[in-house]
């Protein structure tokens, strides 16, 4: 059986911003205050109201790329990637020189403050191992996240992938960090967005 | 026990509800083998939130455990809100409290005691039971009048149940629309997840909002950009384009609606039977049979009723009198209210108007879910009866993908037991709004009544959960009143401000150490929202505090010894079918559907046994059967005089989904991700009064000003502006201080010179207001 | 992005110092120098030590720094690699001919040192030529990096030459001139183009909050030692002290250029479509 690639789908259209996503992964994760694995963005409000009015919310955590550029900057190769495609932090191996931080194109990466190391969403490895999901996506009102398997192409997150190919968008494809975080474009809200990148 | 799973290492998994809002999402709360409380998740089980759970609810353990909360009773030595406690025992608190209320009312009556609550999510029978049970008139002194009671009252009136709020059918709607509403955000659980995937199958969703930050309104098939409080207009533009363009359910209209009975022309009173025979029945209401030329009585079967009928009658006076049908006055009702007349009122382009509706009449289902975007205002009576309107009209009642009437709404009213007989001649209420539909007294009457002691003194004040210095309008005066008491109780998870004025602070137990039902906002289902763990300090849970009080004051209406006796009867009394002890053990029980579930067969449980058009029993209780469309008593419009200088409309209650009204600043994990207040205007009205974005400014209305951080946003009106409330308290952790004399307090700018009608509702969501930038120093 | 200070130090105390090491080596071999390479070595010597101690220090957890020598891939690591060396190697150009005297062996021992400054050089530019950093995403960085090394290094031979031998070593200040002068060249050209980096982070020099260091980089590290070495022409005379104030000003340019060159460095934006960034308000 081939390995597992485990990723995220995000869809945008769905995303109210509600910040459950956030919360739950402090509590599961045991955040410390002042860094965040994972948290809500906001674009917009932009344009004139009321029509041509644009807004949507933006889930953001590590995007666990398969070409991550953390790992190779990383001089204490604290950053690994796990043979099922999880980018991860040794935060005994992390000395918090930050050039990940820098060279991340996702602001997925934190300092902590307390422990002096780098920190970032770890997908919920502990529990996907367990067939569960990350707790971001177990607690997500709206159910805009499914993580699991996408080299299993009955996965749930693979299905919802094919069935939604037109709206699959790897946020900065050009630096070919092939993100395994794939969102699902909004239907309404981003135009701009959507436009620029030929949608 | 099948509610509580043990672990294999000596901890177990307890299966409840949480209570951080109306919802009451079932959840899993894993307690380890010392009794602590680890973590809380969804629970998959419950149909409703099927495992989602918000940041609220997620952080239970912060919140039970947060070392800033009430641990015992507190009694006050000093001067009144110096902060001077004696940490008292229960005994002594109860005896004392007993005490004090019996000289109270040996002196000055039991109406001198005013109970109340904030939000009750469950002891809104309770805090009603005991004002009642002082056997003179219950003064609810807690926000019914701004929240659900307009909702509530108006639907139960008007189609017998209540189907606007947790009653939605968003999985099986083919169009969904929010008015005034941000459920999302605010009680995730019956609407988040369904509109996702209604969506995905193509539902049609319309938001009617003054805020294009509504989380839905991007998304939003339509975004209708009301302006506050004037929703009425829209609302008959609604039905001029459903009426005008025949896109009503005839069938529905004819058969479930009162369209057809007969009203006087003119007066458009109802033309009853008695008025054609003295000896015929003045509650009878007549429909003309089209079969056999005759007016008959509404309830007649088979009969082919005439709803275009016009014609003359000779009453039984001798006069004659001209006749027509609820519909025809209807149709003359919003004859005028094209897109376009209410366009320039409501400030929405006619076209959106115009192809919402048709999108929502056309819709094969569709269901509107509506909050206080729409109650918090002085014409919410008319707003909410045009909206039921529309719906009845275009035939969504309990129609699956429609509004559905859930039990629990038309089963409460029986738990806080029979109004003593003075009530009515106890009510405050005075030339601002007579209350017609709202049994309580005028809070802000009430509050005045502490001060002045007119009509009659209020002397003590007993609530729950409730911090009306937060919740009601004009704080600065009800800070007053409060200040006047001469016995003012608070049981809260916090030292609230209105804590810090009381005699007596009580500690509340937090929802995950203490046994309660959920039932309120349940949809069709009722819960066991058992504790995870056993109590911490000495807190009690609210109910156990009234039922406990209530029985050493007035043992025959408060006879339980214990809480479970207590929701035994309950349960019973709503007709659950279930007792305590087996509702714990399975922890969700489903209810028996209300009887207009099967509206064919059983009708509405209204006086015409239809949803009423034409509301007989708001004309009865003195108001208007017909809804108008009224402008907010204060705004741009019809104060324009206020408005000269306070020229923005502003919504005061701007929701967060990370806290519950003014609960949770204290929480670091939550403050963090809203860590402070912002106003929020149009980005140029920044520029012209030179604004940048996070500068403390002034916000000004004829009542007051506060101060927060301006947020210049491109989504919304410019003459439109958003103020969320409930920020007193601050952070240790974060460092983020508390925010003394109601500072940054929204209802020190709202007013109370103007009420609803019907409800007694002041203008909260149309607060005339400026924004003022602040000099150097200030 | 903001700036690290220790990084700062740390860099433009290596560019100092291994550009003067470098420099002198290559002018002791084709010119021969009045001054002994052993005291270029010292000098770099300290200089990387204060730039060593200040690049530890950016560690939030320095004792972790063995961590360093992981991951041959990451160019900071070939740095930490690459430092040892280059240690040893100046202090035995340093020690040469007080300890010991490596007689004939000198100038190879000079040019394996001077490879490793250069190589030391490269990695740091390397490490800096990143794709998320639109204006680090050039090779400009690595050419910058050399390139200011070498300006601060002709200086500073040309400094240290006039101070020992008192003579004006035409060819040096010449070379010292016109080093700056393509270094000051090549900064412009980068400034130019972080108008133009896209990913909606472009930068404008001469707005705030670059306009501070960057006209401290003009005034510092662009006229005064271009005027400065010119006027050693003319005024032979103070020939040392115009030097000495132009390699002290060379110093604090590159120190401005790199703080400039940190605040400039704004990573992509995720949605760089939109005029405004994606915020955290509710």
């Amino acid at each position: 059986m081939a390995e597992k690639h485990y990723g995220m789908v995000i869809d945008l259209d769905k995303c109210t911003g509600c910040q459950a996503c956030a919360v739950a992964c402090k509590m599961e994760n045991n955040v410390d205050l002042g860094v965040f694995w994972e948290r809500v963005y906001r674009m917009g409000p932009i344009g004139t109201y009321p029509d041509a009015l644009e807004m949507f919310y933006f889930p953001n955590q590590c995007m666990h790329c398969e070409n991550p550029s953390c790992i190779s900057v990383c001089p204490t190769k604290a950053t690994y990637q796990t043979d099922d495609g999880v980018v991860l932090v040794d935060a005994n191996l992390c000395f918090g020189c930050q050039y990940c931080i820098w060279a991340c194109p996702y602001e997925a990466r934190t300092l902590n403050p307390n422990t002096k190391t780098v920190e970032k969403c770890i997908l919920c490895v502990h529990r996907l191992e367990k067939g569960e999901q990350p707790m971001c996506a177990y607690t997500c009102t709206t159910g805009c996240r499914v993580a699991g398997d996408l080299n299993d192409p009955d996965s749930r997150v693979s299905q919802i992938l094919k069935d939604n190919e037109d709206r699959a968008y790897r946020v900065h494809p050009e630096f070919g960090n092939k993100p395994s975080v794939v969102y699902l474009l909004p239907r309404k809200g981003a135009e701009t967005l959507c436009r620029s990148i030929g949608r | 026990m099948n509610s509580q799973i043990p672990l294999p290492d000596g901890g177990k998994i307890v299966k409840t509800n949480c209570f951080e809002c109306h919802a009451k999402c079932g959840v899993l709360c894993e307690v380890d083998k010392d009794g602590t409380l680890v973590s809380v998740k969804g629970n998959p089980e419950d149909p409703r939130s099927q495992g989602r759970l918000c940041g609220k609810g997620l952080s239970a353990t912060k919140i039970l455990y947060d070392p800033e909360r009430l641990r015992w009773p507190l009694r006050r030595k000093g001067e009144r809100g110096a902060g001077d406690w004696e940490r008292i025992t229960w005994d002594e608190a109860l005896d004392w409290l007993v005490d004090r209320i019996q000289t109270l009312t040996n002196e000055y009556g039991a109406e001198t005691i005013a109970y109340g609550q904030g939000t009750g999510r469950g002891t809104n029978q309770w805090t009603a039971r005991m004002g009642n049970a002082g056997g003179r008139v219950h003064h609810s002194q807690a926000p019914g009048n701004i929240c659900l009671v307009p909702m509530m009252v108006q639907s139960v009136v008007q189609t017998g149940g209540f189907s606007i709020f947790d009653g939605c059918d968003f999985d099986n709607a083919d169009c969904i629309v929010f008015w005034g509403a941000n459920s999302v955000w605010t009680e995730a659980t019956y609407c988040s997840g369904q509109i996702g995937r209604s969506r995905d199958r193509g539902a049609k969703l319309i938001v009617i909002d003054p805020f294009f930050e509504h989380p839905l309104a991007a998304k939003a098939d339509y975004f209708v950009g009301v302006r506050p409080g004037s929703d009425p207009y829209l609302a008959m533009a609604w039905l001029n384009v459903i009426i005008g363009e025949d896109l009503y359910d005839h069938e529905f209209t004819k058969k479930y609606t009162n369209a057809a009975m007969l009203l006087i022309e003119g007066p458009n009173v109802p033309l009853n039977a008695q008025l054609l025979d003295p000896e015929g029945n003045p509650q009878s209401m007549l429909v003309f049979d089209k079969n056999t030329g005759t007016m008959v009585d509404i309830h007649t079967p088979g009969v082919d009723e005439d709803m275009d009928y016009r014609g003359m009658v000779k009453l039984a006076d001798g006069s004659e009198a001209p006749v027509t049908t609820v519909w025809n006055a209807l149709k003359l009702l919003v004859e005028p209210w094209t897109p376009e007349k209410a366009s320039e009122l409501c400030w929405v382009p006619a076209d959106v108007i115009r192809d919402s509706a048709r999108t929502y009449a056309t819709a094969p289902s569709a269901t509107i879910n509506v909050f206080q975007g729409v109650e918090e205002q002085t014409n919410c009576k008319d707003t909410i009866q045009l909206i039921l309107m529309i719906i009845a009209l275009c035939g969504n009642f309990e129609k699956k993908g429609g509004n559905l009437s859930m039990p629990f709404w038309t089963q409460m009213f029986t738990l806080s037991g029979p109004s003593p007989e003075s009530a009515t001649e106890l009510r405050m209420v005075d030339d601002r709004s007579p209350g017609y539909l709202n049994g309580s007294g005028n809070t802000n009457m009430i509050f005045n009544a502490m001060i002045t002691g007119e009509p009659y003194p209020i002397k003590g004040y007993i609530m729950v959960q409730g911090n009306p210095l937060s919740w009601s309008e004009d704080t600065k005066f009800v800070r007053k009143a409060l200040m006047s008491l001469d016995l003012l109780v608070c049981m809260d998870y916090y030292m609230s401000p209105t804590c810090e004025l009381a005699d007596l602070v009580l500690p509340s137990t937090h929802w995950t150490e203490r046994d309660y039902l959920a039932d309120e906002v349940c949809s069709e289902w009722v819960f066991a929202q058992q504790r995870a763990v056993d109590p911490l300090y000495e807190r009690r849970s609210d109910v156990w505090f009234w039922r406990t009080l209530g029985n050493r004051l007035n043992p025959e209406w408060w006879p339980w010894e214990t809480d479970e006796e207590l929701f035994d009867w309950q349960l019973e009394q709503t007709h659950a079918g279930v007792t305590w002890d087996e509702l714990k053990d399975n922890w969700i029980h489903h209810l028996e559907p209300t009887p207009s579930r099967n509206y064919q067969q059983n009708g509405f449980a209204t006086p015409s046994g239809r949803v009423e058009l034409y509301c007989v029993v708001n004309l009865v209780a003195g108001g208007s059967p017909f809804p108008g469309a009224n402008e907010p008593k204060e705004s741009v419009y019809s104060t324009p005089e206020v408005a000269k200088d306070y020229p923005l409309t502003a919504i005061t209650g701007r929701r967060y989904p990370i806290y519950y009204h003014s609960a949770y600043r204290g929480i670091p994990t939550l403050r963090e991700i809203v860590p402070e207040p912002q106003v929020i205007f149009h980005t140029s009205v920044a520029k012209e009064l030179g604004i940048e974005y996070g500068e403390w400014v002034w916000i000004e209305s004829p009542t007051g000003r506060i101060t927060m951080k301006a947020r210049p946003s491109d989504g919304l009106d410019p003459r439109v502006c958003v103020i969320p409330h409930g920020w007193w308290q601050g952070c240790k952790e974060l460092n983020l201080p508390d925010y003394p004399d109601d500072m940054c307090n929204a209802n020190v700018i709202t007013g109370s010179r103007a009420y609803s009608d019907d409800f007694m509702t002041p203008g909260l969501r149309s607060t005339l207001c400026r924004i003022v930038k602040k000099e150097g120093g200030e | 992005m903001q700036i690290h200070w220790p990084l700062v130090i740390s860099t433009v105390c290596q560019r100092v110092g291994l550009g003067l090491f470098i420099c002198a080596f290559v002018g002791q071999v084709y010119a021969g120098s009045p001054v002994p390479l052993s005291v270029m070595a010292w000098i770099t010597l300290a200089l990387l030590a204060v730039g060593g101690i200040a690049s530890v220090f950016h560690l939030q957890r320095p004792q972790r720094f063995f961590n360093a020598f992981s991951n041959l891939k990451s160019h900071l690591t070939q740095e930490a690699l690459i430092t040892p060396f280059l240690g040893v190697a100046l202090l035995v150009c340093a020690l040469n001919g007080t300890l010991f005297d490596l007689g004939v062996a000198t100038a190879f021992v000079g040019a394996v040192t001077a490879i490793l400054a250069g190589a030391f050089l490269v990695c740091t530019g390397l490490a800096y030529q990143m794709g998320s950093r639109p204006a680090w995403n050039t090779p400009f960085v690595l050419v910058l990096f050399l390139l200011t090394a070498l300006e601060a290094g002709a200086i500073g031979v040309a400094v240290l030459w006039l101070a020992a031998a008192g003579l004006v070593p035409t060819m040096f200040v010449v070379i010292a001139l016109v080093s700056t002068v393509v270094c000051v060249i090549v900064q412009a050209a980068y400034v130019v183009r972080m108008r133009s980096v896209g990913y909606g982070v472009n930068v404008d020099v001469m707005e705030e909050p670059y306009r501070g260091p960057f006209v401290t980089w003009l005034a510092a590290g662009a006229v005064v030692p271009v005027v400065c070495l010119a006027l050693v022409f003319v005024v032979p005379s103070a020939a040392v002290a115009l030097a000495a104030v132009a390699w002290a000003a060379s110093a604090v340019g590159i120190a401005a250029w790199t703080v400039l060159f940190f605040k400039g460095a704004r990573k992509v934006k995720m949605f760089p479509m939109y005029p405004v960034d994606l915020n955290l308000d509710m």
